[in-house]
Order: C-alpha cells, then sequence, then structure tokens
C-alpha cells in the first residue's frame, strides 16, 4: 500500500480504507486473511495510528472487516469486489460533473469518446 | 488524562503566554514560522531550559531530540551509540532497522558529520529508547526523502503506544503522522485543536456563475482569488454556511484540496 | 475581503468542541494504550559515570597529550642540571595551567540539553565532567611531581593555577559568547585576584606561597561549585544559555576573598624550639598568620617581635637575642641552622639568595641592615644587644644599637 496524500482533498482515513478495498479486489488479501495490524499498517504507511483505526473500523461497518472480541481484524466475506469499487468512483465523477452544470448527456458522450480513443489508440 | 500541559509558559522574548494540553497518546505538530519559538518550547517542554513565568508538566521517562543534535565535537559516533545502548530503555527493535538504514559512519567524530548525519543519530538515539513521551525537535532536518520514510516509519511506530510531540517545517509529513496540530505564531499560540477540526474549520473552495455573492460572506473568506471566470476562495467556515450561502445565490461551489503548508502560509498572511 | 489572521485568535464554537478531547474520542475511540515503562529512570550515579565517560571519550587525545607532557620531568629522574629540572618542571606547570584554562572556558558545546533530555541528572552529569578534568590535572601534576627530585614549587603553582583557571574559565562560561570573550573576561578576573594576591600578601600575610594556593582553592571551589549547581538549575548554563549571567560573575569575587581574610588572621601555629623554655611562632605555612614574628615568652604568654616581611628564619642567641633573615621568596632558600654545643656560636646558611640581616636584641630592640647579605657566620655579643656577621668572602659586618656597617677584622669585639 502506498502512502496516503494530506493535500488531495480527500481523507487520510477514506484514502487508507480505499488502498485497503483494492489489495482486497486485486487478491492480495483474500476472505479470511488478517489484515495488518494497527500499528504495523501506521508504521508502514507512515500515518497516524488514530487514521489506521478510523479506516479499519469504517470497513468493518461496511462489511468488509470483520473482528472477533480481541483478535485481529481479517477480510471479511462480502469485501466489495472490483466493481463495487468502480462504482464509487463513478458516483464521484458523476457528483463532480453536477457541480460543473454538466448534463448526464454530455458525460455519458465524454465516456463513450474516451473509450473510443483507446480503442482507436490499441488498434 | 493530559500527557504534556502547559499553563501560561513564559520564557523571555521567544515565548509568551503559551498554554494548552495534549491527550495521553496523541501526536501532535507543533508548526510556525522560524523563530515563532518551536524550539524554546521544545526545551521547555524537555526541561533543558527553565521559564520566566507559568508550569509545564510533560509525563516521564521523555525522550528529546534537540534542534541539529548538538553533541560534543570530539565524541565519536560509535561511543555516542555505544554509550545509549548502555543506559535504561533501550530498544534494538525500534532502534536497529533504523542504524541499519541511517549507515552512519561509526569512526568519525561530531564535527566531521554533515547535519543530516547529525540528526540521523539524534533521531536513532532518541526512537531506539523507550520512552513515555517523545519530544522530537525537527527530526527531518537536512535529510533526503529516501532517509525520511524510516524516520516517519520509527515515529509513526513510537506514535502507536506513546505520546509524541513534533516541531517540523514538513507540513504534508506532519499532517499525515500528526492527530493534534499546534501553531505558533509571533512567539504566541495561535491555536492548538485536533487536525480533524481544522480540517473542518477551513476549505478550499472553486465558485462558478454568480461569483459576486462571494462579497457577501464578509470574514468567512479569507482570501479570495479569480482564475478566469472562477473565484477561488478560503473559507474560514466552521459554522459551513459560505457554501449554502453560495448556493442560494445561484453559484456552483466545489471543493479543491487544500494542503496544510498553504493553509499555514494564509493563516499567517 | 476579510481581515486575516485576526480571525483565529479564538477557535469557533465548532471547534472549540472538536479540539475538547472527549469528543475527539467519540470520533476515533480507539484506545492508545500508553503503559509506564518498566525501567529505572537514569540514577545521579549513573548520570555522573556518564558525564565522566563522555568527557574522557570526547577528549581524550588531548588528555593523553597532556598526561604525556608530564615525563617532561623524566631528565630530573636521570640527575640533569637543576637549572634544566626547574625549567621543566615550569613548562609541565604552564601546560598544565593552559589545559585547565582551556577546558574551563571551553563551553561552547550544546551537548547538556540531549543528555539532560535523555534523563540524566544535570548537576551529577556536569560534576562527573569537572571530576575527569579535575583528576586529569592532578594525574599531570602528580606524575611529574613524583619524576621530580627537587622543590616541586613550579608544579604546585602550575597545579593550583589550572585548577583556579579552570574554575575561574567555567565562571565565564554565560558572560561571553565566544572563547576570545571568554579568554579576555578571564584574564580580567586573574588580573583583579592577582592584584587582590599582590595587596594581601604582601601587606600582611605570612607566607606567600600556602596564601596563593589557598586563593587558587577558593577560585577553583567558587567557579566549580556554581558550575554545578546552576547546572542542576537549568542544564544548558555551562554552554552559556539561561540568564544566570551575574551569578556566573559573582564566584569570580572568590579571587578577592583573600583581602577581607586578612582581618581573619591570628597567632601562627608553626613553631621553632628557641631555648628549652622559649618557643618562636614562625608564619611559614599558615596563609591565615599575619607577617609579625612572635614568641612565648617565659612566663607562658605570647610577645609579638616588632619584624614584619618575608621572614625566612630565625636564629637565636643568649640573652633572649635572636637574629632573623628576610628574603624575598622564603620558599626558595634553603636554610639550615647549627648551633655550637655551648649554644653561643650559630652558622645560618642561606642557600643562592642574598637576605636581610636582623638581629632583635636582648631587651626586645629590632635592628636589620639595609643592604642584602650573603651566607656567613654570625657571632652574638655576650650581653646580646649586637652581632658580627662574617661572609664567606672575608667581609665583617657589625650590627648593633649604632646601626649595620662594614668593619674590619680588628675591629670585631
Amino acid at each position: 500500500m502506498k502512502p496516503p496524500d494530506p493535500s488531495s482533498g480527500v481523507p487520510l482515513y477514506r484514502q487508507v480504507a480505499r488502498a485497503l478495498q483494492e489489495d482486497i479486489a486485486a487478491g492480495v488479501l483474500k476472505p479470511g486473511d488478517a489484515v495488518p495490524s494497527l500499528r504495523e499498517a501506521s508504521a508502514a504507511l507512515r500515518i497516524n495510528v488514530h487514521t489506521v483505526a478510523k479506516a479499519w473500523q469504517e470497513l468493518e461497518r461496511e462489511g468488509a472487516l470483520v473482528r472477533e472480541r480481541g483478535g485481529p481484524y481479517r477480510v471479511g466475506q462480502v469485501a466489495e469486489a472490483a466493481e463495487d469499487l468502480l462504482r464509487t468512483d463513478i458516483d464521484q465523477l458523476l457528483d463532480r460533473a453536477g457541480l460543473m452544470g454538466l448534463d448526464d448527456e454530455t458525460v455519458l458522450g465524454l465516456l463513450v469518446g474516451a473509450m473510443d480513443e483507446r480503442q482507436r489508440e490499441t488498434a | 488524562m493530559s500527557a504534556v500541559h502547559a499553563c501560561n509558559l513564559t520564557l523571555g522574548a521567544s515565548l509568551r503566554g503559551v498554554s494548552f494540553d495534549l491527550p495521553l497518546g496523541s501526536c501532535t505538530a507543533v508548526l510556525g514560522p522560524n523563530g515563532a519559538g518551536k524550539s524554546t518550547l521544545m526545551g521547555l517542554l524537555a526541561g533543558v531550559l527553565a521559564a520566566d513565568a507559568g508550569s509545564v508538566s510533560c509525563l516521564g521517562p521523555i525522550s528529546y531530540l534537540p534542534e541539529g543534535m548538538p553533541l560534543d565535537a570530539g565524541l565519536r559516533v560509535r561511543d555516542a551509540l555505544a554509550v545509549v545502548r548502555r543506559l535504561p530503555g533501550w530498544e534494538p527493535r525500534v532502534a536497529d532497522p533504523l542504524l541499519t538504514a541511517f549507515d552512519l559512519p561509526l569512526p568519525r567524530r561530531m564535527d566531521a558529520l554533515s547535519q543530516g548525519q547529525r540528526v540521523r543519530l539524534g533521531v536513532a538515539l532518541t526512537l531506539g529508547r523507550r520512552a513515555r513521551t517523545y519530544l522530537l525537535d525537527d527530526p527531518f532536518l537536512g535529510l533526503d526523502p529516501m532517509v525520511q520514510v524510516h524516520v516517519e516509519r520509527a515515529i509513526a511506530d513510537r506514535a502507536a503506544a506513546s505520546t509524541v510531540v513534533l516541531a517540523c517545517q514538513h507540513a504534508a509529513a506532519a499532517e499525515r503522522l500528526c492527530d493534534h496540530l499546534l501553531l505558533l505564531r509571533g512567539n504566541g499560540l495561535q491555536w492548538c485543536a485536533p487536525v480533524d477540526a481544522w480540517r473542518e474549520r477551513f476549505r478550499r473552495i472553486r465558485i462558478r456563475g454568480a461569483v459576486d455573492a462571494v462579497h457577501g460572506l464578509g470574514e468567512l473568506a479569507l482570501h479570495v482569488e479569480r482564475r478566469g471566470t472562477t473565484l477561488e476562495a478560503l473559507l474560514d467556515d466552521p459554522a459551513c454556511v459560505a457554501e449554502a450561502r453560495l448556493r442560494i445565490a445561484g453559484a456552483v461551489v466545489e471543493p479543491l484540496p487544500l494542503p496544510l503548508d498553504e493553509l499555514l502560509m494564509a493563516v499567517a498572511a | 475581503m476579510a481581515e486575516h489572521g485576526t480571525l483565529l485568535t479564538f477557535p469557533s464554537a465548532r471547534s472549540a468542541r472538536a479540539a475538547d478531547p472527549d469528543a475527539l474520542r467519540s470520533e476515533a475511540p480507539l484506545e492508545v494504550r500508553v503503559s509506564p515503562p518498566e525501567f529505572a529512570p537514569i540514577s545521579g550515579l549513573q548520570s555522573l559515570r556518564l558525564g565522566a565517560e563522555l568527557a574522557l571519550l570526547s577528549r581524550w587525545q588531548f588528555m593523553l597529550a597532556m598526561v604525556l607532557s608530564s615525563l617532561l620531568a623524566l631528565p630530573g629522574l636521570l640527575g640533569a642540571q637543576a637549572w634544566a629540572q626547574q625549567s621543566a618542571q615550569g613548562v609541565i606547570g604552564l601546560l598544565v595551567c593552559s589545559f585547565g584554562v582551556i577546558r574551563g572556558i571551553d563551553g561552547r558545546s550544546r551537548d547538556r540539553k540531549f543528555w539532560a533530555g535523555l534523563g540524566a541528572a544535570p548537576a551529577s552529569f556536569e560534576l562527573g565532567v569537572v571530576l575527569v578534568d579535575l583528576l586529569f590535572m592532578t594525574v599531570v601534576t602528580g606524575v611529574a611531581w613524583v619524576l621530580s627530585p627537587g622543590d616541586p614549587i613550579f608544579l604546585l603553582l602550575g597545579g593550583g593555577a589550572a585548577a583556579a583557571g579552570y574554575g575561574m574559565g567555567s565562571a565565564t562560561r554565560s558572560a561571553a559568547r565566544s572563547e576570545a570573550g571568554r579568554a579576555g573576561l578571564l584574564i580580567a578576573m586573574l588580573i583583579v585576584a592577582a592584584g587582590c594576591a599582590l595587596v594581601a600578601f604582601l601587606a600582611s600575610y605570612g607566607n606567600f606561597i600556602t596564601g596563593v594556593m589557598m586563593q587558587f582553592g577558593f577560585m577553583a571551589a567558587a567557579g566549580l561549585g556554581a558550575r554545578v549547581l546552576l547546572s542542576g538549575l537549568s542544564p544548558e548554563s555551562s554552554a552559556g544559555r539561561g540568564r544566570q549571567r551575574w551569578t556566573w560573575l559573582t564566584c569570580a569575587g572568590a579571587g578577592m576573598l583573600v583581602v577581607p581574610l586578612q582581618f581573619a588572621q591570628g597567632v601562627p601555629e608553626s613553631t621553632t624550639t628557641l631555648h628549652k623554655e622559649e618557643v618562636l611562632l614562625f608564619p611559614d605555612r599558615d596563609p591565615f598568620a599575619g607577617k609579625q614574628l612572635w614568641r612565648t615568652t617565659e612566663g607562658g604568654g605570647v610577645e609579638r617581635l616588632g619584624v614584619r616581611g618575608m621572614i625566612g628564619v630565625a636564629g637565636w642567641g643568649p640573652h633572649r637575642s635572636m637574629m632573623i633573615h628576610r628574603t624575598s621568596l622564603p620558599r626558595m632558600v634553603g636554610i639550615l641552622l647549627k648551633a655550637d654545643d655551648a649554644g653561643q656560636a650559630q652558622r645560618l646558611m642561606v642557600g643562592g639568595l642574598a637576605s636581610r640581616l636582623g638581629l632583635i636584641t636582648a631587651n626586645g630592640q629590632h635592628l636589620e641592615c639595609d643592604e642584602a647579605l650573603l651566607v656567613g657566620d654570625t657571632r652574638f655579643d655576650a650581653d646580646g644587644m649586637g652581632a658580627v656577621h662574617v661572609l664567606s668572602t672575608g667581609e665583617v659586618w657589625r650590627l648593633d644599637g649604632d646601626g649595620c656597617r662594614e668593619i674590619s677584622l680588628e675591629e670585631a669585639p
């Protein structure tokens, strides 16, 4: 996991939670695996231990992580898949488009345009 | 329960009437421009300076890294390490990885070390010992980014089980590692609060459309800058009323990232 | 646009809520376990050892060079000329003195705050440093002393001056930031102390050398005492930080202490037996004794003789009369007293230097020659009112109620 960037505007704990979700989605961590302890993650990511705790608690609320009393956090059975992660990104994209005053059709047009561009490049 | 407590702390012209409380297990960044009294405050907390007025208490045992790590010019790195290793509280678990990463020239004398090497030695000696309160006065002074990574890791490790007070110029690292910010300005305390409170209070936004509505914000807008047809504003808006007012006036408001060093500069301006 | 800065002087209600530690806990309900470390704090003895050890480790080359310099006295042991022995001692004395001064004013390093921040007791730490330095001065002087067969006066003075320079050098630490400034201040302090010593010792004290050593002791004790005590109050004080500037400088007054102390002087305790019933009291080793000569009277009381000055020795004659010699450097002169079987004739040997010949007559009158005379035989008059001094050169001097004058051998009674 790479250390979060405090200047990005996204709260640090969200960035940390997101980084762990990415690892789960990529299969680095499988359901039932223990995730790094607060202390380990805090040292590895060079962030405050409270930030890690907040991220892990957030993921526990969402069901991505589970913990038995006193035991370590483990990856839950209902961990988000890659599509779910992408859905979150799309939500954010739509929010941003709304703020800029773009309607859904324009956004869709932009997406389709970008996909076409890529296909032409790979071809 | 508070781990570090200062009440009306005063020392000459360097520090005047500073009071704050830091909770047990917190990690606090002491920030401020050069000459704002950061090192004086750290010296007072460590008990190596005597205050003119006010009181200070710090949960011991403490481990203090003085600014620039001054040691006797004739002392060799090897001897300094050997001496501190023998003192009670030395923990090879934390110290050894740091010493490996730092690659210090053991036979050299202090006067033959660079600033960065001296600080590295200081960090290893200070963080390598177990303590309840760590007082670190600029542990990143003269360090290259690769070395700084190791120092930050060791600080995060210590912060997980102790109280840490960290004076530094590196706002991004401070924001990542710390959960409290203490801002000194003009030799007095400007603000001491959890990082989250800073983030809630100060935001930067981009305004489109009815940009004139920004004039109605009054003191909520700390700083406004025109960028083409849009405006960028830095808000001091603890109650979150500015954005609502702008939207009512028909403006489109978009949040922007706000790095801590920019915020500090705006606040100090 | 808003006025910046002034807005932040007090937190908003919401910020204040957020700054409340309990509010923070509710947001981040993480219990950080901060248990007290289970090791003992650094004790005073450990701090002392730490200070001594660090002083040794960071200055060992300098100290080794100093110890080796004491070997300069080795030629004396191998039978070198007296002047060579004395010069070697003088050089070693100067070296050890500069060692003390350098270690005294060398207080730029701000390492104390690191060691104090680590938990070492600052006063004990400073005491450790001071003890190591004093030990080395003693070792250098001691080794040279053992190797010197002659009178170790230069070593004694050098060692004393080293301790005094070390103490007074320490006292300059907070008053000047640079070594040059401290050296200047130290020189000023030493000039004042030397002036006081001259005034006090030339005017009234009995023994110059022991008096100066006593003054050195005062200066060393005051400077080093202040250094250790102030370090306890503020660990950075020995690096010239903190505001005890005047506390540091007041200990410079120790060099002036010899002046008021003369008021405490009394009858000396050093004695020389004259006749069976009489004892001469003279201020040989007692720095508190005045310069006057005293003798016990037959009735058991003490009588002051009207002689002041650097009294080297006294011989004795019949009828309670006595010869006295005054020299400028009493300890520099080897003097031998002899009496013949009848106790009537004395031979006074004054090694090397000339001395002033004086006579205290049987009725207590004090007579003295203006000229400094060399070694010779002295013969008292039978009534104890005069004496004849025959020099080894053949000159004959007569000292009696008419004064001191050279006479021919035939005129002698």
